[in-house]
């Protein structure tokens, strides 16, 4: 339940908006000029989102879509990310939306025509021959609100008429119901984070149990749907093998390995800025124990030779359950 | 040593008569001091207690903690007169706009307030407030930012006078000054202070710890206890002290083996390059690798004194295990 939910005056009337508000609960509603009149104007301390959440509904302004950084996606392609929410209903502890907006209230925007424009706009910039990608929910989960928020049909038409662009959908929720209803799209990919299910429980605070997301990718991939797959952030433990082995063979009763669009590998990192969150949030973590530094790009996280080790020893794993070579990359590392 | 602020001295009124608290000279009126606490009042507005708090923390150096209580208005028609709740975050406004900056205290169940510039006349006002804040007071902000100023952890309690109607906030305190100063005084009074956590200093006899050492030592047992890992049954205290070596070399070596028992992983690349090195160390050939292991440059020394000694190490070095080390440096390794 919502504590307070605060509309933009100018979608207030909307079919869209209306449709929002009557799937939540809340306990006030407020109309407001602009989404950024509130949100953002005073730093909200990230944790508040577990006893008093906010929900702003308004228009995504600015940049609709942007491009994203190196090495974010598959090789080659050019990748692009777009924005139709802020913040997460979950709570993982070594997420990079700590204080990301100085505020962990929910922004749910409602202008997707306009977004898809943008995303129009790219796609004919794209040179022939290669595949611009898309991705939904850099800064909030893909899927976990759209039973709510109800934007995936408009998303799958406008890919339907695009068939040279893909679309990525990454979360790491099990709420495929809204998914279900959709014809599948083979440019429609739904790409699910797991980890091991002791480190979902030490550190994807409020995220659904790894069965259950292994039984939602089940049945997406029965009834067609693309699916990807994201071991990332890896965080070592020293059973690290055995745990994403018993993830493995658990994910191939689901689906089997080769048939994944692609496996993206990544070691957990952070900014300075987000590790100090992360210290202030969660002084107990395990993470404040690992053994991490800062690297020449500022980036806080494990010894190079540490991650090295963890990614081939990860990506020797997948080929051994049976993923294609050619279909794993490493995120956000260079691979050498 | 405690700091209790009022804004008033009749919220404060009760405190006196629980408390000895006698006057102290300073620079101003209104610090007194009683066993175990301070009393300070501040005055009304952001600006007062600014002030007023900046130059007690600054020459009060045993100040730990403060206190702040004290009255505040309603926003929200769930909350009731008479009702005292912690104060979770506070924020500011000024000339009707939102101050970025926030404060916290450690009640993460309290309520947020926030302290206005000016008082709340108008419902327009009250409900712009209202966006941010359940409560409204004139002083919280101010506490929170001088205790962030001079790292002081601080609490606040509110006790609810009005719904921010525009009365004039002396002019309640000293009407019901002695019901709100009571309850404020019993809601203290059951109050359960927050364990302070003990400092972690190393005090082992025959060892000496640099500054920087008790620092790595406070960090690292930070990381034994996260990882609930017994210190003393990894490592050996007593057989460390028995060794012949200097109180430095001593307290130098617990942190190695403390290092090693946290972090395995980085051990085992330390011993694989340094089995590498070896031979070439035999050879007079010094090599230093980075210590964080993020590039694969390597420093390569050695002492020349002759034609001999040059031809000498051109020849070693054609063995040197360049790609050995740097398989290592890529985590090549068996664990």
């Amino acid at each position: 339940m919502f504590e307070k939910v605060f509309v933009e005056k100018d979608i207030l009337h909307l079919k869209r908006t209306q449709g929002i508000l009557n799937k939540i609960s809340y306990k006030k509603l407020e109309e407001i000029e602009k989404v950024e009149d509130i949100f953002g104007r005073v730093k909200k301390p990230y944790l508040q989102k577990r006893t008093e959440l906010n929900l702003f509904l308004g228009k995504k302004k600015g940049e609709l879509v942007k491009e994203a950084p190196e090495a974010y996606g598959t090789k080659g392609d050019p990748h692009f990310y777009f924005v139709h929410a802020y913040n997460c209903i979950y709570e993982c502890q070594y997420c990079y939306l700590q204080g990301y907006f100085h505020s962990p209230d929910l922004v749910i925007f409602v202008n997707h025509e306009e977004i898809l424009k943008e995303i129009e706009k790219k796609i004919d910039e794209t040179d022939c021959g290669s595949t611009p990608w898309f991705h939904a929910g850099e800064y909030s989960d893909s899927l976990a609100l759209t039973n709510i928020t109800g934007e995936l049909p408009i998303y799958f038409d406008f890919f339907k008429d695009h068939p040279t662009a893909k679309l990525e959908l990454r979360t790491k929720s099990a709420n495929i119901r809204e998914l279900l209803k959709i014809a599948p799209l083979k440019n429609v990919i739904t790409s699910f984070s797991l980890s091991p299910e002791k480190a979902i429980k030490s550190y994807d605070l409020k995220t659904p149990p790894l069965k259950t997301r292994l039984k939602a990718m089940k049945e997406l991939f029965g009834k067609g749907h693309p699916i990807g797959l994201h071991l990332d952030p890896v965080i070592f433990e020293v059973d690290f093998e055995a745990s994403y082995s018993l993830l493995l063979t658990d994910l191939c009763k689901s689906i089997p390995l080769e048939k994944l669009e692609y496996i993206s590998l990544g070691v957990v990192r952070f900014s300075k800025t987000v590790f100090h969150q992360v210290k202030k949030n969660y002084p107990n973590s395990p993470l404040l124990a690992e053994d991490f530094i800062k690297g020449s790009d500022g980036k806080v996280r494990y010894k190079r030779p540490m991650r090295y080790w963890i990614l081939n020893k990860l990506k020797d794993l997948c080929i051994q359950y049976g993923a294609n070579p050619e279909n794993i990359y490493l995120c956000m590392e260079d691979e050498d | 040593m405690d700091l209790l602020t009022f804004a008033h001295r009749g919220e404060a009124k009760a405190f006196f008569r629980e408390f000895p608290f006698k006057p102290i000279n300073f620079a101003f009126e209104g610090l007194y001091l009683s066993e175990g606490h301070y009393l300070l009042i501040t005055g009304e507005g952001i600006q007062a207690t600014s002030e007023k708090l900046s130059a007690v923390l600054g020459a009060f150096k045993e100040i730990e903690s403060i206190f702040n209580l004290g009255v505040c208005g309603a926003l929200d028609e769930n909350f009731n007169e008479g009702e005292i709740h912690p104060i979770r975050t506070c924020y500011m406004e000024k000339n009707s706009k939102m101050e970025f900056k926030s404060f916290s205290t450690p009640n993460i169940d309290g309520l947020d307030c926030v302290s206005a510039h000016q008082r709340v006349l108008d419902t327009g006002y009250a409900k712009y407030l209202s966006y941010f804040a359940p409560l409204v007071d004139r002083e919280v902000w101010a506490i929170g930012s001088v205790c962030s100023l001079f790292k002081k952890s601080f609490y606040s309690y509110k006790y609810i006078s009005d719904n921010a109607d525009g009365e004039e906030i002396c002019q309640v305190v000293s009407v019901k000054a002695e019901k709100i100063s009571e309850a404020l005084l019993n809601y203290f009074l059951r109050l359960k202070y927050p364990d302070k956590i003990k400092k972690i200093i190393p005090e082992f006899k025959g060892l000496h710890f640099t500054t920087s050492q008790k620092r790595l030592y406070s960090s690292l047992i930070k990381k034994f206890k996260i990882k609930g890992m017994p210190l003393d049954k990894i490592v050996n205290l007593y057989e460390i002290n028995a060794l012949p070596l200097s109180p430095k070399q001593k307290a130098a070596r617990v942190l190695k083996e403390m290092q090693a028992a946290l972090f395995p992983f980085n051990e085992k690349i330390k011993n694989d390059l340094q089995d590498i090195i070896a031979p070439m160390e035999e050879l007079g050939i010094k090599v230093k690798y980075p210590k964080s292991f993020e590039t694969t440059e390597i420093e390569i020394g050695s002492v020349i004194k002759n034609g001999h000694d040059l031809f000498k190490l051109i020849e070693n070095l054609k063995e040197f295990p360049l790609d050995k080390i740097h398989q290592v440096l890529k985590g090549r390794v068996d664990v």
